[in-house]
């Protein structure tokens, strides 16, 4: 996806005004649509000016009393999130929640000390945001939703209490179509994904080199090899694959994947394994409907990414935004190892 | 009649490296050629002329000499000596200099190879030492491929906490740069880190040769022009970033010590003058430290960037040399006494982590745990050294403290060139 | 030198020094939160002379240093950049440029981008705008980069518009040619190398053997491929591999 021309000022007004009355007419869904990753208005975009837009758009959302639909994309950036705009407007949408996650508290902590040093002046009702001193700033919004959020609290809607909030958007059921997609490995061995994963239980990540954001893949990378050395310990005869494929093969060659991966301990194996697709990644990213979006020459945002598969190449599971840990993917890679196919 | 020497600060391959710390070695006959009785010998400097030279005393001190008289018996049993480098005279190669043993009539009977091995001023490097530095890290960078990107991610927003700020910022910095010097020396040797004296003019630092400028019209954008063939020319971190700097002052002078009246990169002697407590002393992390970075545009003059530019280690490193300078001025090597090392002023929440003197540092305690940064460390344990067993894999706020050892438990393997050994007589 | 002769001789030293504190703490005249607001006061000002407020910039990047301390000073010291980066002092909009890129500032990013685009808005030339947006290689302004590559001839220009294009593997190609174009600025060349050799080792390795092998080439860009070839600890005969570069 990448060389994909950005929309014009003009088209991106057009995209912009669909969010002018949110409250009105609109589709729900088209309208979440502006979070998804690969959204029309962030394409061929710059990682920075993404999230000024995506700021925007949740702003706006938030106030047309889409705050509870977009939990996910909320909870995502009070979690890791580490632009002021994006956590910001994170915020302002928590304050719109009829039924906040119970752990709001703790991500609002959390978001406070991670936003502190880039605190900045926020402009949430205008895009483009103006370079100059506003009423509020990131942190300022933070807290102020903490402050409501401890004041308000009430106990768990049954709706809402406990779990994860849900995707809102499509999810692949299988990886059976990406059966013949050819991939190469850090080594620089190519196989098809049959080839790779096919009758093998296993965990499939989703990554690149150049992230800025060292919570989300460099943390990925470095859980996939606790993964892989937990299960390996309690089953050396498994054969369950524990992978991680780039967003970016064009530039993630395998000499990088194999520094990247060796650099956060992956002990390289036919079972531990960090992957490039070798022709067009669009198949394995449309086929497995990935939270992915591109500027012109490399990923501007993505959503943190892991599907866990069963032996039939069923996707039995997914972990989709929030942080994860590796004892509770391992656990979850055992369980289906063991279930005969 | 022939003798072995052989001294504790040795690697697996036989070579031997020393500071100004005095560290054990021993003598021994290796055959006593017929002597009835024990046989007298001298050990005294072997190198060469204008090389590192050596001082020796039968018990660990500070106040070596040039020789020393030593009885070896002809059981072929090693006598216990103490050897160190002679201050101000440190090595620029190894094997110039080395340990002679010679006998009552000055025959030789054995040597010792090797090299005074000692962090000095950037601006006093010969073109050899200079070279083999820039080498050394060129090829650590390899163009952005090397293992110096972990040092690189290392020194970043999310790390902010664990070494800025807080009372821990200068031992995190120097275990920081021994870290880095070690990869160095296992690529080379004969390498030790220099440092960028910034009160100091500097300008052969900013040669084309050694760290180069970048175009003299700021129009033309901040990437340094490297000769062809330097082996900085290649230089990427985060992907194709070359170097990028430019001083924001007259490289022929130095960076000014005050504007407005207001501290900047104030002068050594200055810097001293902060204080003779550690709770005054670090707050030279600011001026100088701090207006160090900024004299330049370009990410040096940024903490999440910083560590870009090589040129970083070169400025740490003579921040580090203050510390040392200040500790053994004041003599503040213990870190139990709260004027060596304190951590009253701002605590970094929760609970200082970090930065008390019994707390590991990140990375090299390989610590995910919040609030330390959770992703993937950059680095592993504490790079090993040949040659020294401190600070350990894991090290601690205060094993970075007595970096000579004067308290005992050996150096870290390091020591700058204007700053001494010196026992400690009662603290003030 | 025996150190207790040295300890007398700095001793003296520091008590004739022109520092004039000798060996008394020195405090100094503000905390460095007076010193930061004072400073923020001069940099938001325009009518403060440009040399005070380039010395007020520095201040507060040194502030930056201190981290957790000089936080409650973010905001106001980003928006007092973002007005110095539209100063009519062409060196205080070229640091306060300079320091908003390196915080990967969106409003910085999207003003060097529209003075690419329309010269007339230019807060700095173009190889300086070029260099500052090629720090981040997801600032997606590679269809510009292509654009000033075909458009300047100016090498200052296209090798930063060369560094720009370093993060897009969709131009290695562009840079291969670049690399073994004998009439291009030997400048261009050598960052053309250096973009290929990050994004594509093997592609890289095949032209510099050409390269090396030609005799009508330069010896200056023979000195910059070699002298890359042998830090990667290459050998220009040997076939490529991917793993002989870990």
């Amino acid at each position: 996806m990448t060389g994909v021309a950005a929309l014009s000022d003009d088209q991106l007004a057009a995209e912009l005004e669909k969010l002018a009355s949110p409250e009105a007419t609109r589709c729900q869904g088209e309208l979440l649509a502006m979070l998804r990753e690969d959204a029309l208005l962030y394409r061929g975009r710059g990682t920075t000016e993404a999230e000024r837009l995506r700021a925007f758009v949740m702003a706006r959302l938030a106030r047309g009393g889409l705050a509870d639909a977009m939990t996910a994309y909320v909870v995502e950036e009070l979690e890791s999130g580490t632009n002021p705009y994006t956590v910001a407007a994170a915020a302002r949408a928590v304050q719109a929640m009829s039924a906040p996650p119970l752990d709001t508290v703790s991500l609002l902590e959390g978001a406070i000390e991670r936003i502190r040093p880039v605190d900045d002046f926020v402009h949430l009702d205008v895009y483009p945001a103006p370079p100059g001193v506003a009423p509020t700033t990131a942190v300022a919004e933070l807290v102020a939703t903490l402050r409501q959020q401890e004041s308000h609290a009430k106990p768990p809607d049954s709706c809402c209490a406990g779990g994860e909030a849900a995707e809102p958007h499509p999810l692949a059921p299988s990886i059976g179509a990406l059966r013949d997609v050819e991939l190469q490995n850090q080594d620089g061995t190519t196989a098809r994904f049959a080839e790779t994963f096919g009758g093998r239980a296993g965990v499939i990540a989703f990554f690149y080199t150049r992230c800025m954001t060292p919570d989300k893949c460099s943390r990925t990378v470095g859980l996939l090899g606790q993964v892989h050395k937990r299960v390996r310990n309690e089953r050396p005869e498994s054969q369950a694959v524990i992978a991680g494929i780039t967003y970016d093969p064009d530039y993630d060659l395998p000499h990088r994947l194999y520094r990247y991966g060796a650099d956060r301990g992956l002990v390289f194996s036919e079972t531990c394994q960090l992957l490039r697709s070798v022709g067009p990644f669009a198949p394995i990213r449309e086929t497995l409907q990935l939270g992915v979006g591109y500027g012109d020459s490399t990923v501007n945002r993505h959503r943190i990414e892991l599907i866990l598969i069963d032996r039939a190449g069923e996707i039995s599971a997914r972990k989709l935004r929030r942080l994860w840990e590796a004892d509770e993917i391992a656990s979850a890679v055992l369980a289906l190892d063991r279930v005969s196919a | 009649m022939n003798v072995e020497i052989k001294v504790d600060a040795t690697d697996p391959n036989g070579r031997t490296f020393l500071t100004w710390a005095p560290v054990k070695g021993s003598v021994r006959l290796t055959n006593a050629g017929g002597a009835q009785g024990p046989v007298s010998i001298v050990l005294r400097n072997g190198g060469k002329p204008g090389g590192g030279r050596v001082i020796f005393d039968t018990q660990r001190s500070d106040d070596g000499k040039p020789d020393l008289r030593l009885s070896l018996p002809t059981n072929l049993a090693p006598v216990e000596f103490f050897v160190a480098g002679e201050f101000k005279h440190p090595s620029s190669d190894y094997g110039d200099a080395a340990i002679e043993a010679v006998d009552t009539a000055g025959t030789a009977l054995g040597r010792l190879d090797l090299m005074v091995r000692i962090r000095k001023d950037a601006t006093t490097l010969s073109n050899t030492e200079r070279d083999r530095f820039l080498l050394a890290i060129g090829k650590l960078n390899n163009a952005g491929q090397g293992p110096f990107q972990s040092f690189r991610d290392t020194h970043v927003a999310p790390s902010r906490p664990e070494a800025h700020g807080f009372p821990g910022f200068p031992p995190w910095h120097r275990a920081y740069l021994l870290d880095l010097e070690r990869a160095l020396q296992g690529s080379d040797f004969r390498v030790a880190l220099p440092y960028w004296r910034f009160d100091k003019p500097a300008a052969s630092l900013f040669a084309p040769e050694f760290f180069g400028m970048p175009p003299s019209n700021r129009a033309n954008g901040d990437v340094i022009q490297f000769p062809h063939g330097h082996a900085l020319e290649f230089w990427k971190t985060d992907g194709n970033d070359p170097i990028e700097r430019r001083p924001l002052y007259n490289i022929a002078g130095a960076p000014p010590q005050t504007v407005g009246g207001q501290p900047r990169v104030i002068s050594q002697a200055a810097t001293l003058a902060l204080g003779t407590q550690y709770a005054q002393f670090r707050g030279m992390e600011s001026a100088p430290h701090g207006f160090a970075h900024t004299s330049f545009q370009g990410p040096i003059n940024n903490v999440p960037t910083a560590a870009k530019d090589p040129l970083f280690f070169l400025l740490h490193a003579n921040v580090d040399r203050l510390w040392a300078f200040w500790q053994w001025l004041n003599r503040r090597t213990d870190p139990s006494n709260a004027a060596t090392y304190s951590t009253a002023g701002n605590i970094r929440p929760p609970g200082n982590i970090g930065h008390k003197l019994g707390d590991t540092m990140w990375p090299w305690n390989q610590s995910r745990t919040p609030p330390r940064p959770t992703f993937p460390p950059p680095r592993g344990n504490m790079t090993a050294s040949p040659v020294v067993n401190r600070p350990g894999p894991t090290p601690r706020i205060q094993d970075m403290i007595d970096y000579q050892g004067i308290h005992g438990g050996g150096s870290l393997g390091f020591d700058y060139d204007d700053v001494p050994f010196e026992l400690q007589g009662p603290v003030a | 030198m025996n150190p207790k002769d040295y300890r007398r001789q700095v001793e003296a030293e520091l008590q004739s020094s022109d520092s004039g504190a000798g060996l008394q703490a020195a405090a100094p005249q503000q905390s460095p939160e007076q010193a930061w607001e004072q400073a923020l006061a001069q940099l938001a000002n325009p009518s403060v002379p440009a040399d005070a407020r380039l010395a007020a910039l520095q201040q507060l990047q040194a502030g930056t240093f201190l981290g957790d301390q000089f936080a409650p000073y973010m905001p106001r010291y980003l928006a007092a950049l973002r007005e110095a980066a539209v100063d009519a002092d062409d060196r205080l909009r070229h640091a306060a440029l300079d320091v908003l890129i390196n915080f990967k500032d969106e409003f910085a990013r999207q003003r060097l981008v529209e003075g690419l685009r329309t010269s007339e808005r230019a807060l700095v030339p173009p190889a300086a705008a070029l260099g500052l947006l090629a720090r981040d290689d997801h600032a997606s302004v590679g269809e510009l980069a292509r654009d000033m590559l075909a458009r300047s001839d100016d090498a200052h220009v296209r090798a930063q518009a060369v560094r720009v294009l370093g993060a897009d593997p969709q131009s290695k190609s562009l840079l291969s040619d670049i690399m073994k174009d004998k009439g291009e600025f030997r400048e261009v060349r050598r960052a053309s190398a250096a973009a290929l050799w990050r994004l594509d080792p093997g592609r890289f390795e095949s032209d510099a053997t050409d390269i090396l092998q030609d005799s009508s080439d330069y010896p200056e860009i023979k000195a910059t491929i070699s002298g890359a070839l042998e830090r990667a600890g290459v050998s220009p005969e040997s076939p490529s591999d991917s793993t002989r570069r870990r």
